[in-house]
């Protein structure tokens, strides 16, 4: 019966095992002057409580005006925000592809317009 | 004289008779590009499209009907049309959607020297920027991303805006 429940335990264990691999890196937030970038996962399970980093839209049916808008922190609490007020659709297609699989990569100019907004999705940032 | 007029009589005789032929093998059982060319291509004794006075429409009635369709369109709240002619960019504002633009500006900049930011404010900030028009709606949005990159406003929220 021990010897049931060890093999047990160690399949289980080389099936956790084989389900973390695959080429995998961790990218913290980081916040450079009006540069920000970093894995959406590794914010979310940093063992501070400061990284975050995300986009977001703004639409409504009553109105033409839209925006993107993008915010990070690194772990000092270093942040960085940016928006755009009507994107071509190619920004807004970036910021609406973030999901907890990206890498962003957020540019702003000293305005806090955002000009560039870089996403990938990918197995390597989970 | 007689031989040309026998032989043109012939001649139309066999093309009206072969254009039958083929015309009758172009049945609605055959033909595969719908019903439009098959009431096009159809001889007189096949059914017809029915007229609006055959199919007991009165035409006057009909139009009637497109006269109220259209009038109720016209009279539907400006609020249930999108996006309203008011929004529009270029359309010229109502003094009262003036009013509303500037009594909404003030609001945002009063958040804006509150310099607390979270989701609350920014509820609010979306709600009446979605009054202001297109210059306004700009420098707004600029100056809060401004005051948060610069600390005036202090965000409480991973996404202020």
């Amino acid at each position: 019966m021990n010897r049931f429940t060890v093999g047990v335990f160690l399949a289980a264990l080389l099936a956790a095992q084989a389900a973390n691999a695959g080429l995998h890196y961790t990218s913290p937030i980081t916040v450079s002057g009006t540069v920000a970038y970093g894995q959406v996962r590794a914010a979310r399970f940093s063992s501070d409580s400061k990284q975050f980093i995300g986009c977001a839209a703004y639409g409504a049916v009553n109105t033409y005006s839209t925006y993107v808008s993008c915010s990070a922190s690194d772990a000092a609490g270093h942040t960085l925000y940016c928006s755009t007020y009507n994107p071509n659709y190619y920004v807004w297609q970036a910021a609406m592809s973030v999901n907890e699989g990206s890498s962003i990569i957020i540019n702003a100019d000293s305005h806090g317009n955002c000009i560039y907004v870089y996403v990938s999705n990918s197995s390597t940032n989970f | 004289m007689v031989r040309s007029w026998t032989v043109c009589t012939l001649s139309a005789v066999i093309g009206i008779g072969s254009g039958w032929i083929l015309h009758g093998s172009n049945s609605p059982e055959t033909n595969d590009s719908g019903a439009l060319e098959t009431a096009q291509v159809a001889p007189p004794m096949l059914p017809q499209p029915q007229t609006a006075a055959q199919s007991g429409l009165d035409l006057a009635q009909l139009h009637a009907a497109i006269r109220e369709e259209l009038a109720a369109a016209k009279s539907q709240p400006s609020t249930e049309r999108q996006p309203t002619a008011a929004a529009r960019p270029n359309a010229p504002a109502s003094p009262e959607l003036i009013a509303q633009r500037r009594e909404a500006v003030q609001d945002i900049q009063a958040m804006i020297t509150a310099g607390e930011w979270g989701s609350t404010e920014r509820a609010q900030f979306q709600q009446k920027f979605s009054l202001l028009d297109p210059d306004q709606a700009r420098q707004v949005l600029q100056q809060i991303t401004m005051g948060l990159n610069n600390g005036t406003i202090h965000s409480q929220i991973d996404l202020p805006l």
